[in-house]
């Protein structure tokens, strides 16, 4: 753990840019699914993504200083503890490599096609380990100026789109009824959870009010984000459009025209979501980098930082072999699942064993922090 | 003073930078690139085949071809392949050109209208398909072959899809429609609708190209060809028309026959549609304001007593183009005003009965035409100087 202090504004930022990943696929599942209610699921993966940071901000340490890690081994023990800080480790490796795996597939797809894949990842993975180093101040810092860049082109979208919009390619609303927006609400709800992770950060900010306020707000902000994309998209292109494509994100960018004089606004865009993505990925890198370090009973993170990096960086290249698998393995596949279960799963239980931690403290046993108290 | 080490860090990392950033695979330099403004597509010569035919202007200055077809330093050059795919095609046309074909500039797809009536399926998919194209550019029909509209036109026009570009929006504001190439995947793949496209022709006496009428897509197969009358219907059924239309109404006065220009703006429009014991009906609402341009025959109608004969002649005028359009989108059971996609949205459980045979439905339904006008400036005179056939 590093000495440093970081503000809500760039904690927000750095937990939105951790969740970019739900602004590529998840759409064109939720038009397969959902069809012409897509838009209604996106508010529904927007509504229940703050009930699962809810969640997870029940789940953080009772003390504002305690770090994630330590509090995970006092509410479970010396054994399970460990365990679950290497299943976290294993999830923030795995989420890394397929962050990565997302800004390559998006950089191959829409700006760099001749361009080797690896080279692309090498490009993307080296600044994301030298930034990761550096420390957790500056990757907020640096997220709240591109966030900005990020907002005003998000603006630019917008408005540009906004005249080519139909508003009837959002009928009929739920004429198949609750079920397939729901379902095809989850991919979105599982990579909105991921805003959750700013709790491993919560000691270095003032004070716990100003944790809740970040992460809800971080994930209210993505929640929007991915409202406006899909109805924006299904406007556009209606939902059998949206179906039909891979990634619905780089279709709406390639519509945007301001007065026939501004026409290849894509390659800005795209610069934008790719600076965001970028500390998206550091993000992870950094965490990763700390519970290695607390798994080695170590203060010093920074070595780790180009290691983890490079597992990450294999990861991606090896964990999915195309932009279609991947596509599916996020819409459909095990990757609600999977990102679920790390964010929505284990907060739970790690709710209701403090609660019979607490239940046990009153009636005379040992409470949380009794016992298997580690600190690195 | 940075330190040792970091300045060693930071030259490490600029080295690491310029030998990664100078070696980058999808460079495009200038010289080097053709850019292509206009993709003709064609049937080909032989069954299942496409002739791809590309305008390619080189911003170097020159081009040169094994084939000869370059004069003396050409703005641009027309060249024609054909191929299973229209990649194939396309990799044909590479072969005779020195630099890379750029499609990344494409202005405008044009298909030749026997291919049009066969089917452009299998043309659609490397369209959607390919990075370079943008759902942004135009599209049209070139009547008998895009190839013959493309080459006839080469002489006149430096660069063709610029201009081609160019006449869509005229084509808007003149009565026609103007159809970008996603909304018309979108109108293609909706359930029952048709999808419409500006059609284009070379005017050999005078060189010009023109915009002719309106091709009614049913799939992907192009059914009919609106006239002008009927295509200024469907644009103004659509809401696609551009101010500045001009319609002229006529009307019969004191035994005298009148014919006014109207200039039309703030055109707006809606499908409107409802079921009544299961039938589904359809009712086209269009509102606008217009302005006297033009008055031959008849007396001062600037009035509050006569005002309304201009207005009824303004949205007769209007009328009688959209029935012109129904009647033909009918004959040919084509679906242009997407009718059936507005009862899918309004009426999702209706439309599974009515979608099997929704052409033929279509075909037989009641469509109303409702028309709202407001007529808001008369110029700067208040009558004709002469009233044909008494004064002068």
């Amino acid at each position: 753990m590093e000495k440093a202090k970081i503000s809500t504004g760039g904690l927000i930022s750095i937990l939105w840019a951790s969740h970019i990943l739900g602004t590529i696929f998840p759409i064109a599942g939720m038009a397969a699914i959902a069809k012409s209610s897509a838009w209604v699921s996106s508010l529904i993966a927007a509504a229940l993504g703050l009930l699962v940071v809810w969640v997870w901000l029940a789940a953080r340490p009772a003390d504002h200083q305690t770090f994630m890690a330590d509090w995970l081994c006092r509410i479970c023990g010396p054994f399970f503890g460990v365990a679950v800080n290497v299943l976290y480790l294993l999830f923030f490796l795995v989420m890394c490599g397929i962050t990565m795996r997302h800004i390559m597939e998006l950089v191959s797809t829409a700006v760099l096609p001749k361009t080797p894949n690896v080279v692309i990842l090498v490009l993307f993975a080296v600044p994301g380990g030298i930034a990761a180093r550096l420390g957790i101040e500056v990757i907020t810092r640096s997220a709240q100026v591109y966030i900005g860049f990020s907002l005003i082109s998000f603006l630019i979208l917008v408005v540009g789109i906004s005249p080519y919009i139909h508003l009837e390619n959002l009928l009929p609303v739920l004429n198949e009824g609750l079920r397939p927006p729901l379902v095809g609400a989850v991919p979105s709800v599982a990579s909105l959870s991921l805003t959750g992770l700013g709790i491993w950060v919560a000691p270095y900010l003032d004070d716990r009010r100003s944790m809740e306020r970040a992460v809800l707000t971080a994930t209210a902000i993505a929640g929007l984000a991915v409202v406006v994309l899909t109805v924006i998209a299904q406007g556009l292109f209606s939902y059998r459009g949206m179906d039909e494509m891979l990634i619905p994100a780089i279709s709406v960018a390639r519509s945007v025209r301001l007065g026939r004089i501004l026409e290849r606004l894509d390659a800005m865009m795209l610069g934008a979501w790719l600076l965001v993505a970028f500390l998206g990925k550091t993000y992870l890198i950094y965490l990763a980098a700390n519970q290695i370090a607390w798994l080695g009973r170590t203060r010093h993170y920074r070595p780790f930082t180009f290691p983890v990096t490079v597992i990450a960086a294999t990861m991606a290249m090896v964990l999915i072999r195309s932009d279609a698998e991947l596509a599916e393995w996020v819409n459909t596949g095990s990757f609600a699942g999977y990102v679920l279960a790390h964010t929505f799963v284990v907060p739970l239980l790690l709710i209701g064993v403090g609660y019979f931690h607490r239940r046990r403290a009153r009636t005379g046993g040992a409470g949380p922090g009794k016992e298997g108290e580690r600190v690195p | 003073m940075m330190p040792a080490s970091g300045q060693r860090r930071l030259l490490c990392t600029l080295l690491l930078a310029a030998f990664v950033a100078t070696g980058c695979w999808d460079r495009v330099s200038v010289d080097e690139v053709v850019i292509v403004l206009t993709l003709g597509l064609d049937a080909g010569s032989e069954p299942d085949t496409f002739k791809v035919t590309l305008e390619m202007v080189n911003p170097g200055g020159s081009t040169s071809t094994e084939t000869g077809e370059v004069g003396s330093l050409p703005s641009a050059v027309i060249i024609s392949r054909e191929g299973r795919t229209v990649l194939e095609a396309i990799q044909a046309i590479q072969r005779s050109v020195d630099r890379t074909i750029f499609l990344g500039q494409l202005q405008i797809v044009l298909y030749g209208e026997e291919l049009a009536r066969q089917g452009i399926a299998g043309t659609l998919d490397h369209l959607q398909r390919h990075g370079q194209f943008r759902r942004t550019m135009n599209i049209g029909v070139a009547r008998e072959s895009a190839e013959s509209v493309m080459r006839s036109l080469s002489e006149t026009f430096i660069t063709l899809g610029l201009s081609l570009d160019a006449l869509t929006i005229q084509a808007q504001r003149t009565g026609f429609v103007a159809t970008l190439f996603g909304d018309f995947i979108q109108y293609l793949v909706e359930p029952g609708s048709g999808a419409v496209l500006p059609v284009f022709d070379s005017n050999e006496a005078d060189g010009s190209l023109t915009v002719v009428g309106t091709a009614a897509f049913h799939a992907d197969r192009l059914v009919g060809i609106f006239n002008t009358e009927e295509s200024t219907g469907v644009a103004l059924a659509l809401g696609v028309s551009g101010p500045g239309l001009v319609l002229v109404g006529e009307a019969d006065w004191e035994g005298e026959q009148v014919l006014a220009s109207f200039g039309l703006r703030r055109i707006r429009s809606k499908v409107d549609v409802r079921l009544e014991d299961g039938e589904p009906k359809a009712a086209i609402e269009v509102r606008f304001e217009g302005v006297l341009a033009e008055q031959i025959g008849g007396g001062n109608f600037t009035t509050e007593r006569d005002w309304s004969i201009l207005e009824s002649m303004q949205e007769q005028a209007v009328v009688n183009a959209i029935r012109a359009a129904v009647e033909k989108a009918q004959e040919w059971k084509v679906d242009v005003f997407r009718i059936g996609s507005r009862l899918e949205q309004r009426f999702p459980h209706a439309w599974k009965q009515l979608e099997e045979n929704w052409r033929d439905t279509f075909a037989e339904m009641e469509i109303e035409v409702r028309v709202e006008s407001h007529l808001l400036e008369t110029g700067l005179i208040k009558e004709p100087l002469f009233r044909k056939g008494r004064d002068g």
